[in-house]
């Protein structure tokens, strides 16, 4: 196969940092939201936008946000497994 | 039209506990059958590639492992759509609705996380994103754009799925609110 228009994979570490604050952000603006509203309308219980609600949402969007950044910086840059093959 | 409707409820409820074993195994297979191609060999042979992008030899590993995972995820594609179809047969058969939260949060994953990703995969793998069809067409811009289209999807779906699976594991067994 002819190989001359492969290119190195291009990525940066503010870019995965952008992309892990957007992946926190989705629970904090979509997901928490959509289950709010979900109880509410189904059985008018709004109880998940109390203050409780709000800080265990804004816990989880931060942990997830920095897990999610350590996990894509370490499938991209980590040493981790490296590729042993026997002719290598 | 009531009448069938009930008895189709009543033959469901009946079969509530064998329906849940069917689900429970689309899950798994769903959820896991690509994780030990995934961790074992995809992820080490791009980590190679990038180590030295211009590599003939490396190139060539990492393409071979990329069509190969396409292949692969044919199980997971089976068992997503399988999972759609005993998932709300489980709700009907349960009587399960929103009233419970890990039901309501269940559902959330479902529709604004693993349809988005699965859809997007479905795409990357089988569909337009195929990359032994595009070998094969012999489109190697495209080809190439789809193995770095690809590699970034999994990149970042990586943590969604570690945690957003188990997750919804743990909703659905535990039932916890």
């Amino acid at each position: 196969m002819d190989i001359s228009s492969t290119r190195p994979f291009a990525y940066s570490t503010p870019l995965v940092n952008k992309i892990a604050g957007g992946l926190g952000a989705y629970i904090l603006l979509c997901l928490y939201p959509a289950y709010g509203l979900l109880r509410g309308w189904w059985s008018g219980d709004y109880s998940s936008f109390s203050g409780e609600g709000l800080l265990v949402a804004a816990a989880t969007t931060i942990a997830f946000g920095v897990f999610a950044r350590m996990t894509m910086l370490n499938y991209l840059t980590g040493e981790g497994r490296s590729a042993r093959t026997p002719d290598r | 039209m009531s009448t069938l409707l009930a008895s189709t409820s009543d033959f469901l409820s009946d079969n509530y506990v064998t329906l849940k074993f069917i689900h429970m195994v689309f899950a798994a297979v769903w959820a896991w059958s690509t994780s030990v191609a995934y961790g074992n060999y995809l992820v080490p042979l791009f980590r190679d590639w990038q180590r030295s992008p211009h590599d003939p030899d490396r190139i060539r590993r990492r393409n071979w492992a990329m069509e190969r995972f396409d292949e692969g995820a044919k199980l997971e594609h089976i068992a997503f759509p399988l999972l759609l179809i005993t998932g709300p047969l489980l709700m009907l058969a349960g009587g399960w609705t929103p009233d419970s939260g890990w039901f309501a949060m269940k559902l959330v994953l479902i529709v604004l996380v693993f349809l988005p990703i699965e859809i997007a995969d479905f795409h990357l793998a089988h569909f337009g994103g195929n990359k032994e069809k595009l070998r094969l067409a012999g489109d190697i811009e495209a080809y190439e754009r789809a193995i770095h289209l690809h590699w970034w999807f999994l990149i970042i779906t990586t943590p969604i799925v570690i945690v957003s699976i188990t997750f919804t594991f743990y909703l659905a067994i535990v039932k916890p609110f």
